[in-house]
């Protein structure tokens, strides 16, 4: 036999088990929602002591929400313009911490959880008497609403399951218009009722056969609750016992009350779950206007000065503020749908799908643009503004590293934030895929991409692209076995991203270990893969010298260079030194080349970036060798190239440069070996008359080229100022007879500066001061119009 | 993760967005998710005169699939940065 659907082959204590993990499970999902249910005891002090009645007229009770209850409290504009502190408003939305979040809830247990527990203990005490009493009052509360189409249907005829018992149904019904207005309808009800006990009572067996019926029970009874839980607020009290009176009427004697309690009991739970629960959301609306955290606190902020009250209005603002009304209703319609832990939820969730626990490589270009360019907020205002958008900026910035460190002073709900993606990180770390596909098919429709990848990229490594890859590997390797290795541009350039991808690889593991493993770098540099010297067939050229042509390799060199050991940076610069004239710049860096005596644009632009990567890191380079080394390879260099053709080439001649005046350092700090210095002074001798009867070359047809005085740098006279110095009286006499003319050159063009054109004023004195540096070598300064010696 | 990381570096900067139905819009970026939705503040349409009914609209959210262009002031985008960025993203994708 089953009461509503209770299984009495099951022990009763199983049964509250089975049913309190089924609750548990819904706990796991919203943890701490149905902690409240030991404080249904308020629930009398909440909702009046009084028994529920038992007779109303439940038409009403369609709807299983009760219409919305308008706040008689606060009108919805008042609520708007309420202003909402900042805080507050984070507090609510975020909820500072869970305890104030979770705290009205207590007060109103949700519904399900609640008659789970409570029916069946009720129902097991439940006597036949008892059971016929509550149908009673069910068969007025409960049968219309819930199976409507019977009465019309059937009219006399009725199912086979319900035996003769639903036979009145049809006789009594009131329309449904009526019913549909339980106040209005209060009498008629009361005549039903009246009506309602002959055939009941008429029936008995009737009733045994409808307690039988397994459809009917868990859903009534709910419905029942339900429908309970909507008369105390519909009816005024002072009906309500006039509505009870004929409940009386019932041939059931006391004991009913017992039983009847365990149904008013919960369906009060239920009814102050639901009607509480509007309440509050009703408190929050105003605020969660503001719901989403990024629109943030501006809106609220903006709330103006409190409003008069609506009978003080005049017509107009009456209907103003009607209109508002409409509007916020509308707005909050489904406001509070959401409460913090949802929200919560939903944020973690999303979080899960942005937060990486590698940020450095995931993150790349934020994390180190922020490094990089660290933001200047020095004033307030801006600082204000960053305030409001901190919610989002902390979103964003915190992709799953500097949990909390950033934000010392965080607020409450930045700290929340925190612990969010705190909460997020670990759990896409502990979450297997599938379930991360799962719970965003939770959210919405399943998408295939995760968040990382949120759509499916483009595969364009095709088998085809993969074959050619392998084909060029055996090509390198074909020509490997050949005597002189070719390579194509294409080469060069697959060589450079290799050099770039494996210095960003040491990158990026030098940063948690300085100790680096640098070989596979080395040995993309092809340095040692074959020799070449200058004026080899461009396409045989050492790669190395071949990638030094283009732009990103050039940019690159600094970065590479840190990487490099000593030794290495030293085969580097041999290898350079032997190859100058294969280098671009030298190559087709001299106007000598060139019928109009003027080198290409393309050319000078790659120059340009030479002076501003190669000679920067050569310099710092050339810091580290010894002085037998620069000997070494000032010798590599005049034994393989043209050293007067280097000289008239912007590159070459800061080469030549760099190297000298290191030398002349090392000369100068005085603890060289006899034998160094007769190896300089020959190696010196060597390229002096490699360059002597040509130093005049080394000036372009074109001084303004070099330097129209508007930089205080001229490579030029750097230069013979270095060669100067190192070389003997002879050597500077032989350097000074060659350049004469271009001394007198500047000093001419210096003096046709006006002296009253102060704009160019100080271009005059940079062409003075750039000859002066070499003239000051032999003790000589010049102005504009006479050389003089140095006092 | 690259243009969501690039992006991110943008918030607060002033960007032009120009929509697929051709709406263009300049506002500050306020934030921007993986799908590169955007949100937008102190929002004004380029083209006012065509869609006069965005005169109104003071901030909004665009969804990122609707945009066809962001247009960014060159000073806000580190080049190189953004050159090794593309090339450990290539990386991490190659790798895979």
């Amino acid at each position: 036999m089953s009461f509503f659907g209770f299984d009495p082959s099951v022990p009763p204590h199983l049964r509250q088990q089975n049913l309190n993990q089924e609750s548990y499970d819904f706990q796991d999902t919203y943890d701490g929602l149905g902690d409240g249910g030991a404080d249904d005891a308020l629930n009398d002090e909440t909702f009046g002591a009084t028994e529920p009645a038992k007779d109303f007229a439940f038409a009403n009770g369609n709807h299983s929400q009760p219409a919305p209850v308008p706040s008689q409290t606060l009108s919805y504009a008042q609520a708007a313009t309420h202003p909402i502190n900042d805080d507050e408003f984070m507090n609510d939305l975020w909820g500072a911490g869970n305890a104030p979040a979770t705290q009205p809830r207590q007060q109103q247990p949700p519904m399900q959880p609640i008659q789970q527990r409570g029916q069946p203990q009720e129902r097991t005490v439940l006597s036949l008497d008892e059971i016929e009493a509550q149908l009673t009052a069910i068969d007025h509360r409960t049968q219309q609403p819930h199976q409507p189409p019977h009465p019309y249907m059937m009219g006399g005829m009725m199912p086979p399951g319900y035996g003769g018992y639903m036979m009145p149904m049809g006789q009594y019904m009131p329309p449904p218009g009526q019913f549909g207005y339980p106040m209005q309808q209060h009498i008629p009800a009361q005549q039903m009722h009246q009506q309602m006990p002959m055939p009941m009572q008429g029936h008995p067996q009737a009733l045994q056969t409808q307690q039988m019926h397994p459809q009917m029970p868990p859903q009534a009874q709910l419905q029942q609750a339900q429908q309970v839980q909507q008369v105390p607020q519909q009816i005024p009290p002072q009906l309500a016992p006039l509505a009870l009176a004929p409940a009386t009427q019932a041939p059931v004697p006391q004991p009913e009350s017992g039983s009847l309690a365990g149904v008013s009991t919960s369906a009060s739970a239920s009814a102050s779950g639901s009607v509480g629960a509007d309440v509050s959301t009703i408190s929050t609306e105003p605020k969660d206007l503001n719901q989403f955290p990024l629109l943030g606190a501006k809106l609220s902020s903006k709330a103006a000065p409190r409003r008069l009250s609506f009978a003080e209005m005049t017509p107009e603002q009456q209907a103003k503020a009607t209109k508002r009304h409409e509007k916020v209703a509308r707005i909050m319609n489904y406001s509070g749908i959401m409460n913090p832990k949802d929200k919560d939820f939903v944020t973690r969730f999303q979080l899960s799908q942005i937060v990486t626990d590698d940020p450095y490589n995931e993150d790349f270009y934020a994390q180190v643009f922020k490094v990089i360019h660290p933001k200047a907020n020095a004033n307030p205002l801006q600082q204000q503004a960053d305030q409001n958008n901190s919610i989002a900026q902390a979103y964003l910035d915190q992709s799953g590293h500097r949990l909390g460190g950033r934000y010392k002073r965080a607020d409450v709900a930045l700290q929340r934030m925190q612990q969010q993606i705190q909460k997020a990180v670990t759990v896409a770390k502990e979450r297997p895929k599938l379930t991360q596909y799962a719970r965003e098919g939770a959210l919405g429709k399943i998408s295939f991409g995760s968040g990382k990848k949120p759509r499916q990229q483009l595969e364009i490594l095709s088998k085809a692209a993969q074959r050619e890859k392998s084909e060029a590997e055996g090509g390198v390797k074909l020509t490997n076995t050949q005597l002189r290795k070719t390579y194509s541009h294409k080469d060069i350039m697959s060589i450079i991203e290799t050099v770039i991808n494996n210095i960003m690889t040491i990158e990026s593991a030098s940063r948690t270990n300085p100790d680096v493993d640098t070989t596979d770098l080395w040995e993309s540099l092809h340095i040692l893969d074959h020799p070449s010297t200058s004026g080899d067939e461009e396409s045989t050229i050492n790669p190395f010298i071949q990638a030094l042509s283009f732009n990103k390799m050039l940019k690159i060199l600094p970065r590479l260079f840190k990487f490099l050991t000593r030794e290495q940076v030293l085969t580097i610069t041999t290898l350079i030194m032997s190859n100058l004239e294969n280098l671009l710049v030298i190559k087709h860096g001299s106007y000598t080349t060139y019928p109009d005596q003027v080198v290409p644009s393309k050319i000078l632009k790659l120059v340009e970036h030479y002076t501003l990567t190669f000679s920067k890191v050569l310099m710092n380079a050339v810091q580290e060798f010894k002085f037998n080394e620069i000997i070494g390879l000032l010798m590599i260099l005049i034994e393989h190239n043209n050293v007067s053709f280097v000289s008239t080439t912007k590159i070459g001649l800061s080469v030549i440069t760099t190297l000298l005046s290191r030398a002349e350092l090392i000369k100068g700090e005085g603890q060289i070996s006899a034998t160094d210095l007769s190896e300089w002074s020959s190696c010196y001798d060597e390229l002096f008359s490699n360059l002597e009867s040509r130093i005049a070359a080394i000036f372009p047809p074109h001084p303004e080229d070099v330097d129209d005085g508007s930089s205080r740098e001229n490579y030029v006279w750097q230069f013979l100022a270095t060669l100067s110095l190192g070389g003997k009286l002879s050597h500077q006499r032989i350097i000074v007879d060659e350049v004469r003319d271009e001394i007198f050159g500047v000093m001419s063009r210096a003096k046709a500066i006006d002296n009253s054109d102060l704009a160019n004023l100080y271009k005059k004195q940079n062409l003075l001061n750039n000859l002066n540096m070499y003239l000051v070598v032999m003790g000589l300064v010049a102005d504009e119009t006479e050389i003089k010696e140095l006092q | 993760m690259l243009f969501f990381s690039f992006f991110k570096t943008l918030v607060d900067q002033e960007v032009t967005v120009e929509l697929k139905n051709d709406i263009e819009i300049r506002g500050t970026l306020k934030t921007v998710d993986q799908y590169l939705n955007l949100k937008l503040d102190n929002v004004i349409c380029l083209n006012e005169d065509k869609y006069p009914h965005m005169q109104s609209v003071k901030n909004l959210f665009i969804r990122g699939s609707t945009v066809r262009y962001v247009h960014m002031s060159s000073n806000t985008v580190d080049c190189t940065l953004l050159q090794d960025a593309s090339r450990r993203e290539a990386m991490a994708q190659s790798a895979k």
